[in-house]
């Protein structure tokens, strides 16, 4: 049993708060993904969890027992640090075995296991080099070989992708991610790269000014995100928003309407491929200002009334800028968010 | 400070900071206008040199020992000073004294400037302790160790001092008071049966001497502190303790060995440098610093010795008079031998001085077989002498060319 | 292009000139002045330097010094880094108040601890009215060699141990604090931390901190000087006295050339055992 449960975590620094009343469960086995922009507070979280920092308030459970105030190795954990800390001193082999000989495990064990995460991490031809003559993203495997070589129950990782090629990526993030389900590991994952959180994680969490916005799974915090925060920063094109008047429960514009129990002013958000692009006579006039192919789709870029907007056609579809076409909404589609406080209504 | 026209007097003596500040506001008072300047003895020799070889001269009286101004007569950078000797006459000065001036050739070649000795030091306070029938004023070596013993004995405390600490000038009282004592010589004997004896008495000595000693640079110091309550040292490094507290002290001759109660005076002299800018000047100065007046000034100020008949008058600071009693009492003693300064040693004069402390170290302090310890540094005297071609001095029967270590 | 190829060069030359005049001139005439044995032969000053009877003392002392010392004091100042690193408040403060010494002469700080040490000084002032001894005790002579040499090792350790402070924190700072949080997480205790991760990555602070010190300390002399005079010669105090006191300069180069064969020595050890690994070099 390791679950993770954090309970009114707070941070302060002098006067800065990085993390404020934060509550976050991670389920045995489960594998949740940290989004959010560069010092929302994603390092602080796990740097507490781990315990290398103090916490100003809240407490960190994993599995029953309470952590908050025992040493790091006590708290049976796993860590790969954002700049990897991979001992310079050490071989590949060394640093790939700390964990295991500060357990004190037999040679053999610690051979085995050594190995085994080195051919996961394809840096087995490496074992006798030291960090000094690897690249940057084979040291940053290294770290992960090291902290997957103790088998933790719990595993922290800080962005530890992030050095890889694109294709190096994708690779080792699918191997990552059945080797963690197989070993039941109880996974908090940082990273800045969308696709990889929608990719390996069970449940994003995504993380604004040291709160957590959201936290879902990937297919909802896509589709209904629930603020105009977790829609503008989840997914390339971002969520468009349009501000849309309610009226005697009524929410409606050009071709499109819905219920809504709410009068007055909202946002209307939507995604750019969950719009039909219909002819410029039908639906909301849409004047296309740029067109980017992208390869599997194109990119449009234009305005609705005074609003930019972003939406994807099929790569073969003849649009030029300067057109004018027509965006019909599916009402299963969209989220309403309030104007005044950016939540989904 | 030393502007071109005074006149330049380089000294070897009085060169503390504090004794030069005395010469020069004190002691030079109404004299021609001086410019006081000091060098260790070295570096004045090689000063001295360097002068008569680049022809260039900028000093013109010389204030130095007679040791130091002996090696400036083969140079040839003194002048004679008959005419200044001739109107010195009437000042006392001890014929014995003016003729050692002439460093054995025919002509006056410096003035005795003053003089100074080597003298015990002893605090009332051990008096009692003293062995029966010793006389503090003609102690032996052996009656010393004695002394000593009681007072440890009685004061928990070994209260014998010598300064053998790294300034200290216990090189002389070995060179001028132990070994003539012992042996009638400083050199020749050096390795002598009478030397194996004066080193087996004199370890008795030194186990009653305060274990600081070797720490000890003027002897003034511990004796003030009372650590140590008979010392040996040369006059001014005792000068302060005996002015600071007169009535506390005595200050007697050294003891005496089966050869007598050798003793070292230091005699400074004033000699005019050849080629000097200002012979004048440096004459009539000559003639200031063996005024008696300021032959008691000096003696007052910085505790040498006039060389002039100058009574000294009553109201003489009480411890610079217990000085001039010393000194008389070491000088006027029965068995009194004089022992003089190394002469003609030039710039081994150290090494010479390191074979009598070697020596002290190795037998006293490291309990080296006297014997073979004598022997082999008689090797490295023996060397030395070779090397320097120094004849013997007093006590040393003259030699010709180089002194003999038997 | 030429030019670019010679002005490293260029640019250094002055430092160069400066470093051939002021010190490879002098060096040069010592070793030249350290064979001139006049009658005695090329070895001649040698040979007076070994046969002396404080040579083979002054040799013991200076090697017993440096090795009490110098790992003495890298001990402390390795503990005092790590203490100071541990430290959330008032560090400045207590790494001024320790870096003090660094600002006191050898000279002063031996007279700093003669006055605490010797017959009537602050300690036995203090142990007098303890009870502990009942008058002045003297610590400080040729007699009592172990206090001596004791009270010349504390004073020298009190004096220059800030200097190796001083590189110890400095490098510590340039090891990330992420080397220590992953070695802590790993399961590495305290002291395994200290061994296997702080003080591999401290190497190149410890190799000149160690360098610098063992060659400081085979010139301890000051100090030496001040609490025990003559009573514990070393090799520099030896020159010293050869060149001021015996008027010998040739016997006290040989010292010189003596030291500095020694010193070079300890170096070319540190330097080989200290190595880094050239693969493990970033
Ligand atoms: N030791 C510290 N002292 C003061 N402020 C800090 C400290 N560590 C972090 N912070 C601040 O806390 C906030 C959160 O930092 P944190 O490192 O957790 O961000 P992050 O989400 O990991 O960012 P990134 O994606 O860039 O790594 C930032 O504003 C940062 O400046
Ligand atoms: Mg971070």
């Amino acid at each position: 049993m390791a679950a993770i449960t954090i309970e009114g975590v707070s941070k302060r620094f002098g006067a800065a708060m990085a993390l404020e009343q934060l509550d976050l469960n991670v389920a045995d086995g489960e594998f949740v993904a940290l989004l959010g922009p560069s010092g929302c507070g994603k390092t602080t979280l796990l740097r507490i969890i781990a315990g290398l920092e103090t916490r100003s308030s809240g407490r960190v459970l994993i599995g029953d027992r309470d952590v908050s105030d025992l040493p790091p190795a006590e708290r049976g954990l796993a860590m790969v640090f954002q700049n990897y800390a991979v001992f310079p001193h050490l071989t590949v082999f060394e640093n790939v075995a700390f964990g295991l000989r500060m357990q004190k495990r037999d040679e053999a064990t610690i051979r085995r296991q050594v190995n085994r995460a080195a051919d996961l991490l394809q840096i087995g031809p490496y074992l006798d080099r030291y960090p000094a003559k690897l690249s940057g993203g084979q040291r940053q495997r290294v770290a992960v070989a090291r902290a997957l070589a103790v088998e933790p129950a719990v595993l922290l990782m800080d962005e530890p992708l992030s050095n890889l090629d694109a294709l190096l990526r994708l690779e080792m993030r699918a191997e990552l991610k059945s080797v963690l389900k197989e070993a039941g590991t109880t996974t908090l994952y940082v990273t800045h790269d969308q696709t990889e959180a929608m990719g390996l994680a069970d449940r994003i969490a995504v993380m604004h000014k040291g709160v957590i916005e959201q936290i879902d799974t990937p297919t909802r915090i896509y589709s209904k995100p629930s603020s105009t925060f977790v829609g503008g920063f989840v997914g390339s094109p971002p969520m468009n928003f349009l501000k849309l008047e309610a009226k005697n429960g009524v929410l409606a514009c050009e071709g499109f309407s819905m219920p809504l129990a709410h009068d007055g002013p909202v946002l209307l958000g939507f995604r750019g491929e969950d719009v039909r692009l219909v002819d410029a006579s039908q639906g909301l006039a849409f004047a296309v200002r740029v067109v980017e192919p992208m390869g599997s789709h194109l990119l449009l870029t234009g305005q609705v009334g005074g609003e930019r907007i972003r939406v994807v056609a099929a790569p073969q579809a003849e649009i030029a800028s300067g057109m004018t076409l027509g965006l019909q909404l599916d009402a299963a589609r969209v989220v309403v968010m309030d104007t005044q406080t950016g939540k989904a209504l | 400070m030393a502007k071109a026209q005074d006149l330049i007097f380089l000294s070897t003596q009085l060169r503390p900071i504090d004794e030069a500040q005395k010469v020069r506001d004190v002691i030079l008072k109404g004299a021609p206008k001086t410019s006081y300047v000091v060098d260790e003895p070295s570096p004045f020799t090689v000063r001295m040199k360097a002068e008569v070889e680049a022809n260039k001269h900028t000093i013109s009286l010389v204030g130095a020992l007679h040791g130091e101004l002996q090696p400036l007569l083969p140079m040839g950078a003194l002048e004679p000073i008959d005419d200044v000797a001739a109107s010195l006459k009437d000042r006392g000065i001890p014929a014995g004294l003016m003729d050692l001036g002439k460093l054995g050739t025919g002509k006056q070649m410096y003035i005795p400037w003053m003089q100074a000795t080597y003298v015990m030091v002893v605090n009332k306070k051990a008096l009692p302790f003293l062995p029966a029938g010793a006389d503090v004023n003609a102690l032996t070596y052996q009656q010393l160790a004695e002394w000593g013993k009681t007072m440890n004995e009685k004061t928990g405390q070994r209260r014998l001092g010598f300064p053998a600490g790294p300034k200290g000038l216990f090189a002389r009282f070995l060179q001028g008071n132990l070994y003539p004592s012992y042996t009638a010589s400083m050199v020749t004997e050096f390795r002598s049966a009478e030397a194996e004896t004066m080193w087996n008495d004199f370890k008795a000595v030194w186990a009653q001497s305060n274990p600081n000693s070797t720490s000890y640079d003027f002897m003034q110091e511990p004796l003030m502190a009372g650590e140590v309550l008979v010392a040996w040292d040369h006059i001014a490094r005792v000068k302060d303790a005996l002015q600071q507290a007169p009535n506390d002290y005595l200050v007697v001759a050294p003891p005496a060995g089966p050869k007598g109660r050798s003793y070292m005076p230091v005699i400074a002299g004033l000699a005019i440098a050849k080629g000097a800018p200002d012979r004048k000047g440096a004459a009539e100065l000559i003639m200031h610093l063996t005024k008696p007046e300021t032959q008691l000034i000096t003696a007052s100020e910085v505790g040498f010795f006039p060389v002039v008949n100058a009574t000294l008058p009553a109201n003489l600071s009480p411890g610079v008079k217990l000085l001039a009693e010393g000194v008389a009492k070491t000088q006027t003693a029965k068995d009194a031998v004089v022992a003089l300064l190394p002469v003609g040693l030039g710039d081994k004069g150290g090494e010479f001085n390191k074979v009598y402390v070697d020596t002290f170290q190795r037998i006293v302090l490291r309990n080296e077989p006297v014997r073979a310890t004598l022997d082999a540094q008689a090797d490295v005297m023996r060397s030395i002498m070779a090397a320097t071609k120094a004849p013997c001095w007093a006590p040393d029967k003259a030699s010709e060319g180089a002194c003999p270590v038997k | 292009m030429p030019t670019s190829r010679w002005l490293p060069y260029l640019l250094i030359a002055p430092a160069s000139v400066f470093l051939a005049v002021f010190f490879a001139v002098p060096l040069v005439q010592t070793i030249v002045l350290s064979f001139d044995g006049g009658t005695a032969g090329f070895f001649g000053n040698y040979q007076r330097m070994l046969g002396d009877l404080n040579f083979n003392v002054s040799l013991r002392n200076t090697f017993m010094l440096v090795l009490t010392v110098v790992p003495l004091q890298m001990m402390l100042a390795i503990g005092m880094g790590l203490m100071l690193q541990k430290m959330q408040r008032g560090r400045d403060v207590v790494l001024w108040i320790w870096t003090i010494p660094l600002g006191v002469s050898d000279l002063a700080a031996g007279l700093v601890w003669l006055a605490i040490l010797q017959n009537t000084g602050y300690l036995n002032t203090f142990l007098f009215h303890l009870g502990v001894i009942d008058g002045p005790t003297a610590w400080l002579n040729s007699e009592t060699p172990v206090t001596l040499f004791i009270a010349v090792a504390v004073a020298e350790i009190w004096r220059s141990t800030a200097v190796v402070l001083v590189i110890i924190v400095a490098g510590l700072q340039l090891i990330p604090k992420e080397f220590g949080e992953a070695a802590e997480i790993f399961g590495a205790s305290p002291w395994q931390k200290l061994t296997r991760v702080t003080l591999p990555m401290l190497k190149p602070s410890l190799q000149s901190a160690l360098i610098l010190r063992t060659v400081l300390a085979f010139e301890v002399f000051a100090a030496v000087y001040a609490i025990g005079g003559r009573n514990i010669p070393v090799l520099v105090g030896e020159a010293y006295v050869w060149q001021r006191d015996n008027q010998n300069y040739s016997v006290a180069a040989a010292y010189a050339v003596l030291i500095m064969v020694i010193s070079l020595a300890a170096t070319a050890v540190y330097l080989r055992l200290l190595r880094e690994k050239p693969e493990a070099r970033a």
